[in-house]
């Protein structure tokens, strides 16, 4: 799982649960994948992206150097923000671990790369 | 509308940027709860909606259950286990994609192998694939896509995440519209506004392939066998293989064909669900497509090898593995909880026909007709104008609720809608003229007027007493408006309001019985001390007049015959007692036969008289409402009435046939049925007023009769009311019945020569409506509950038995006319009008008959089963597809009632010795109507004193209970049927392949039932004890049991066939030898038969798969069985690798080799071995199919040694053959339904194939922020390209 995956998904669709945003995610195994960069994507993307979320994924997965807030019209041309967004986002991959409903502690099992989000019917 | 969108877009992200500048995180955080909020908001909003219609809620909640359940049988499990061909890519989706601009979010929900996601079609765009199915997301990650697991219902996204999202081929794997709705409806809660959401399903029209239902499950090929053409939701539309259609249109599928309205999503999805029919018809198709296909090899066959066939596997569309199986009513999808509340009733209101199954129920019906359920639609909606009920039955119920006296309200609002409906009904009056029966009927009734009077009298009292002053008056109103309706009355505008009326009033009344049970029981405790001294009191008095009259009726009946009173008379009497006995009696021109009926309607009154006692004793409204009624009419037909003294309302029930009190029952009867009263008012002043009296009672009688269907069918139905299906109570209701009915039929023939019986018994079935008709019935819950006051239970036993069985009531309806009962004749035609009247039938065949079966001998019973067996299998030939469709239908209903019956039976089977010791009075435990007809059996046959006679009997009981059914049943009536057993061998069988785990387990149900038959044959010959076995429970080895059990019937089968003298010898050797093993098995096999019984109801899609099999293949199988046993006893004779060779080229026959294989290794005394042997086999193949294959081969080889005939060795191999495949089928049912296990199962994809425009509809209806940009077909496929706009809500 992507760390732009992550940075959408959210526990909403438990039953009672608010918002479910963000998850807290519990990495037992990543890699990393180099991918080509393209600056236009993340631009593109970075409006819809939660930076709350991005701190946690940063934060969870080791990475340094974001800031706690992020000014979209600056950071568009902060090359080396976007690089570092890249690599966050496209290019680490969560193979084994948890994400954790902030809620109801509901936990969803990451297994190979693949984030697990079925809810049993009594959650719905 | 884009560039709107997209200017929108822009400004909110300003928006969203400025915030960012002082506080980005807070900002977007704020905005994630607002959408989120906004979302919940939308939830709740959703889930209040459904709050407010608690009925509708359950109802829904139930059938989102069952369709959510299909769909994880019939989609996830597949998908999980199937593999899915590598299919190419949709062009115009490669288009839409490589369209995006760049840095776009992609959703594919259903990504599948994630073919959409690895493309590349645009690499500036990310792409997140969804899936529900862990194997295949496994296989998109493994290909780089980025995946996840969830379910389209619930997508783990924020609100507004992406720019597109895919749903390609996915919505069409939900079963009911309300699913298919939210899934597109979080499709659209992911999509940003403005994006775009591309929609594909499978359409309707394809070239490849034709539906006739749009809820089809398509037979899932495997690539592998199928040599890469493989199935798959996207591409598979070329490489496809067209589906094979056994569907046959039947009324349902006219009828929904033309309600289907193109470009109406809900009207097609409804419309291809007609309310009859449940998911689960596929069944019934599967039976039809066998029994079509009788002559061909089997095609399980090739499932049991299919691990040797793979490769062999030929496209063969013929071959039931392909035919696309269609599921007929999935969902109740009455309302979509949606912002647009006006839309959404219209569109109730629209789908209010096919959203309603009782009143469609009740519309199959021959009599009632389209009307009733119309009126009921109206009433309801009257009562709840703005709510949508998913069901009619909930509105009833809502309406109970809300008033005490919901049912006069009820028949008040129905009242209007009911004249412009009544115009329809009229064809059904048509049958009526036609009605001779009633008068002479009427006569016969008075025989059995000595218990009946107590009942009446009991009843009136309590009538009295429990009614309220309110209620009278109340009725009073109900009146007037009757008799201003009186004036357009004809007799037969009369008779079908009248029934409407009643259904309403008793839905009303089991709802009023759960909402406020407190006050009945308060009302009821105060009456009943009354009542009992009323009883007491008018008992006594009664009595004294009935026996007079019975011996002045018993006179009368000839000089009925000679006169017939008026048609107003029959027809009031038809009126009285459902239109149903009307329409089948007018058939019937014998004056015999009409004694018969006149017989039964007799029973039937003194029976439902019973049950009204009983019910009275239930603290049921729906007898004290009732009574109430008649009590006004017997005043005065039109003055207002005031409680009379229970005296009085006890005279009208025995009414002396001279005394003008009958005229006032009559009133009072048609008082008690509102809309019985127009009838009687017309026909009230009859010169005959004996006759029409004793018609009134009849109907009365009915109508009580129909009451404590009611209030049975509130306590059995409150679980089934919930989703809505009254239907379903019956369908349990029906699989007891034929027994009943045989039970019925063979005492019927004792008093009556046989061989006119036969010849009606064939007009019955062609006058028999199909299989609609019992649908209506079903409408009526009939379960009745026998109280222990009511000394003569044994009627009333009798009546609820005919009651459950709607389908059953054909088969029984012909079983007992061709036995020229009277009682049949009444069946019929309460069969399509209402399962009261069959179940009066019922009551009138079991009173009359007890004392002839105590009269006659236990060969003249013997005698009497055999021609009815003869005569149930003339009648499945020609009554075959109505009966599979019913027993489809029924399985469904089954489904639900099924743990209420396993109740019952349980209870039943408790009670069972206590009655075969006792009379029936001695069950208390009436309120199972199974019980009942276990009971009229056992006390008929325990009159007989005859242990096969017993045993058959409760086999009957168990079999009828489990619902697997008329041909079960039918079979032990008739010890030569064997080809019936095999013929159900057959179709557990080719169920289990088909059907999978469920259906393999309703075959393990049906095989226990089939031992019982074979018990039942046994004993019949050999009048064999059964009692050790009831005795002996196995509960730990169902399964082995079962399987043991099927080899003994088969073995006796077999016996019974090859030698038919040599029955007893195998039989006694079979049963008594006491070194062999088989008595193990036989004890193993037959542990009580309640316990298995009860296991078996535990099984509740067991059981609805066997309902389906007997019923369809009965007669296929049994020509295919003859035609078996003959090449089997030629190939006895033959080689043994000459027979292997045929073996293994028709496997089916195979499956009865077994059987007969192991009756031939009886009489050579190696049973002992070959039982050993399929005992090991079967264990073998519970623990794993291959290595019970293997242990099987050595099993042979080992009987081969053992028995110094070749013909034994053949017989071996073929017993090995057909353990095989039942441990193959063993081991499917035992693993998930959609796992193939060894190859055997095939798997079915569940699909809702779309109508044009159907998706566009369903889009523009239910989702309102969801616009729709372009719609097109492609490659089998509608395509619909939505784009998510932003509602402003004001």
């Amino acid at each position: 799982m992507k760390l732009l995956t992550y940075n959408f998904l959210t526990s909403k669709c438990i039953k009672k649960v608010k918002v479910g945003y963000p998850l807290k995610l519990n990495i037992m195994e990543q890699k990393v994948e180099s991918t080509n960069f393209n600056p236009e994507f993340i631009q593109r993307v970075l409006p819809r992206l939660d930076w709350s979320a991005i701190k946690i994924a940063a934060d969870s997965v080791g990475c340094q150097g974001f800031p706690d807030e992020i000014n979209l019209e600056t950071s568009t041309n902060d090359t080396e923000l976007l690089q570092k967004l890249h690599h966050l986002l496209l290019e680490i991959e969560v193979v084994t671990g948890s994400l954790i409903c902030p809620e109801t502690n509901r936990i969803f099992p990451i297994t190979n790369g693949i984030p697990n989000m079925l809810l049993n019917e009594d959650e719905v | 509308m884009f560039s709107k969108h997209e200017h929108r877009l822009l400004t909110k992200q300003l928006a969203v940027a400025a915030g960012i500048n002082s506080n980005y995180e807070t900002v977007s955080i704020e905005s994630s709860l607002v959408s989120s909020a906004s979302g919940i908001g939308n939830r709740d909003k959703d889930k209040d909606t459904k709050d407010n219609n608690n009925n509708t809620a359950l109802s829904n909640n139930e059938a989102n259950g069952r369709s959510a359940a299909l769909e994880r049988a019939y989609v996830h499990d597949v998908y999980e286990n199937c593999e899915e061909p590598v299919g190419g890519i949709r062009p115009k989706v490669a288009q839409f994609l490589s369209s995006l601009e760049a840095g776009s979010l992609v959703c594919d929900v259903g990504c599948g192998n994630g073919r959409y996601l690895t493309a590349g079609c645009n690499p500036l765009i990310h792409s997140i694939g969804v899936d529900r199915c862990c194997r295949l997301t496994k296989v998109a990650r493994n290909s780089g896509a980025e995946v996840a697991i969830c379910d389209n219902l619930e997508l783990p996204f924020r609100d507004e995440s992406f720019d597109a999202v895919l749903s390609l081929a996915v919505i069409h794997h939900f079963a009911t519209t309300e699913r298919r709705v939210s899934a597109i409806r979080e499709l659209a809660r992911v999509l940003r506004i403005g994006g775009r959401l591309v929609i594909t399903v499978w359409a309707l029209e394809q070239k490849s392939r034709r539906f006739e239902s749009q809820d089809v499950l398509i037979p899932w090929q495997s690539p592998k066998s199928k040599n890469m053409i493989t199935t798959s939701d996207d591409e598979d539309d070329d490489d496809f293989l067209p589906p094979y259609h056994a569907y046959t249109y039947t009324e349902d599928s006219i009828h929904s064909n033309s309600s289907r309205s193109q470009g109406d999503g809900d009207s097609s999805s409804l419309s291809s669900s007609s309310p009859s029919d449940t998911c689960y018809s596929f069944v019934r198709r599967a039976l039809q497509k066998l029994a079509g296909g009788g002559k061909k090899s089997p095609w399980f066959l090739d499932s049991w090898n299919s691990k040797d066939t793979k490769n062999d596997s030929s496209l063969d569309y013929e071959d039931a593995k392909d035919l696309p199986i269609e599921l007929r009513r999935l969902e109740d999808f009455d309302d979509i909880p949606e912002p647009l509340s006006s839309s959404a009733g219209l569109k109730s209101r629209s789908l209010g026909s096919i959203l309603n199954p009782p009143p469609k129920q009740i519309v199959r019906s021959r009599s009632s007709v389209p009307s009733l359920g119309a009126e009921m639609k109206q009433s309801s909606q009257a009562l709840h104008e703005s709510t949508a009920h998913s069901s009619i039955t909930s509105t009833v119920l809502s309406a109970a609720n809300n008033t005490t006296a919901s049912i006069c309200q009820v028949s008040s609002s129905s009242t209007p809608s009911r004249r412009p409906k009544l115009i329809k009904q009229k064809q059904s009056i048509t049958d009526d003229p036609e009605f001779p029966f009633d008068e002479n009927s009427s006569y016969k009734h008075l025989v059995h007027n000595d218990m009946r009077a107590q009942l009446l009298r009991k009843q009136s009292s309590l009538n009295e007493e429990l009614m309220a002053e309110s209620r009278i008056r109340e009725k009073e109103r109900i009146r007037k408006k009757i008799q201003k309706q009186m004036s357009l009355n004809e007799t037969f505008l009369c008779r079908s309001l009248f029934t409407k009326r009643l259904q309403v009033i008793r839905e009303g009344f089991t709802t009023k019985l759960k909402t406020s049970t407190g006050s009945l029981e308060r009302v009821t405790k105060s009456g009943l001390v009354k009542i009992m001294q009323n009883i007491s009191k008018s008992a006594s008095s009664n009595t004294g007049n009935y026996p007079t009259e019975s011996s002045t009726t018993i006179s009368r009946n000839c000089e009925n015959k000679t006169n017939k009173n008026g048609p107003i008379s029959r027809k009031l009497s038809s009126n009285n007692s459902y239109e149903r006995s009307c329409s089948t009696v007018t058939s019937h021109g014998d004056e015999v036969e009409k004694m018969r009926r006149e017989s039964g309607s007799d029973s039937s009154k003194d029976s439902s008289l019973q049950s009204d006692t009983s019910i009275e004793s239930e603290d049921s409204f729906a007898s004290v409402i009732y009574i109430p009624n008649k009590k006004s009419d017997t005043l005065s037909n039109k003055m207002p009435t005031v409680p009379t003294s229970p005296l009085t309302m006890i005279m009208p029930c025995p009414t002396p046939i001279h005394s003008p009190a009958p005229v006032t029952n009559h009133r009072q009867f048609s008082a008690a049925c509102e809309s019985t009263r127009f009838t009687f008012d017309a026909p009230t002043k009859i010169d005959k007023i004996e006759k029409s009296q004793q018609l009134y009672v009849n109907s009365n009688k009915k109508i009580i009769d129909q009451e404590c269907i009611g209030k049975k069918q509130s306590t059995v139905m409150l679980q089934s009311t919930k989703n809505g299906m009254q239907t379903k109570i019956n369908t349990i209701i029906t699989p007891p019945t034929p027994t009943a009915l045989n039970a019925t039929a063979t005492s019927t023939m004792m008093k009556k020569a046989s061989p006119p019986m036969s010849r009606i018994t064939r007009q019955t079935i062609k006058d028999l409506p199909p299989i609609p008709k019992f649908k209506k019935n079903s409408g009526f819950p009939i379960v009745r509950r026998i109280t222990s006051s009511h000394s003569n239970i044994i009627v009333p036993k009798l009546m609820s038995l005919e009651i459950f069985n709607p389908e059953t009531d054909d088969l029984d309806s012909d079983l007992d006319s061709s036995d020229g009962d009277e009682d049949e004749d009444e069946e019929d035609p309460s069969s399509p009008d209402s399962i009261d009247s069959v179940i009066n039938a019922l009551q009138s065949t079991n009173s009359p008959t007890e004392p002839l079966l105590n009269n006659t001998e236990s060969a003249g019973t013997k005698q009497q089963n055999v021609v009815a067996s003869d005569q149930f299998i003339s009648n499945n030939s020609k009554s075959v597809a109505p009966l599979v469709e019913a027993a489809a239908e029924v399985a469904n209903k089954l489904e639900n009632t099924v743990e209420m019956i396993i109740r019952e039976q349980e209870q039943e089977i408790t009670i069972m010795p206590n009655t075969s010791s006792t009379n029936t009075d001695d069950i208390d435990t009436s309120n199972n109507i199974i019980i009942n007809e276990n009971d009229i059996n056992l006390n008929v046959k325990l009159t007989n004193q005859q242990h096969h006679q017993l045993s058959s009997n409760n086999n009957h009981r168990i079999t009828t209970n489990i619902s697997n059914n008329n041909n079960n049943n039918n079979n032990p009536n008739s010890d030569n049927s064997s080809d019936n057993i095999g013929n159900c061998r057959e179709h557990l069988v080719d169920f289990a392949e088909k059907l999978s785990a469920q259906l393999l387990k309703e075959l393990d149900n049906e095989a226990a039932n089939k031992n019982s038959f074979d018990e039942d044959d046994n004993e019949d010959h050999l009048n064999y004890g059964i009692d050790p076995y009831v005795r002996k429970i196995n509960g730990d080895i169902k399964n082995l049991s079962i399987l043991r059990d099927e080899l003994r019937e088969r073995r006796l089968l077999l016996a019974n066939l090859s030698s038919k003298t040599s029955h007893e010898m195998e039989q006694q050797q079979f049963c008594n030898t006491p070194p062999t093993t088989i008595q193990e098995l036989e004890e193993d096999d037959s542990p009580p038969l309640s316990a298995k019984i009860q296991s078996h109801l535990s099984q509740n899609s067991n059981l609805i798969s066997n309902l389906g099999t007997p019923q369809s293949s009965v007669k296929k199988q049994q020509q295919k069985i003859n035609d078996f046993i003959l090449e089997e006893n030629e190939e006895n004779e033959e080689d043994e690798s000459s027979r292997a060779d045929e073996d293994s080229s028709s496997r089916s026959r195979i499956s009865f080799s077994l059987s007969y294989n192991a009756c031939n290794n009886n009489c050579n005394n190696t049973h002992d071995t070959a039982l050993l042997l399929q005992e090991d086999s079967f264990e073998e193949n519970d623990n794993s199919s291959s290595l019970g294959l293997q242990q099987m081969k050595q099993n042979l080889l080992k009987n081969i040694k053992y028995p110094g005939n070749k013909l034994n060795d053949s017989n071996n191999n073929s017993n090995t053959n057909s353990c095989d495949s039942w441990a193959n089928s063993n081991t499917a049912s035992l693993d998930s339904p959609s796992v193939s296990v060894g190859g055997s199962a095939t798997h079915h994809v569940y699909h809702h194939v779309f109508r044009e425009g159907e998706l566009d509809a369903l889009i523009n209806k239910h989702v309102n922020n969801l616009h729709i940009v372009s719609s097109y077909y492609e490659r089998a496929s509608w395509c619909v390209v939505c784009e998510k706009v932003q509602v402003w809500t004001i």
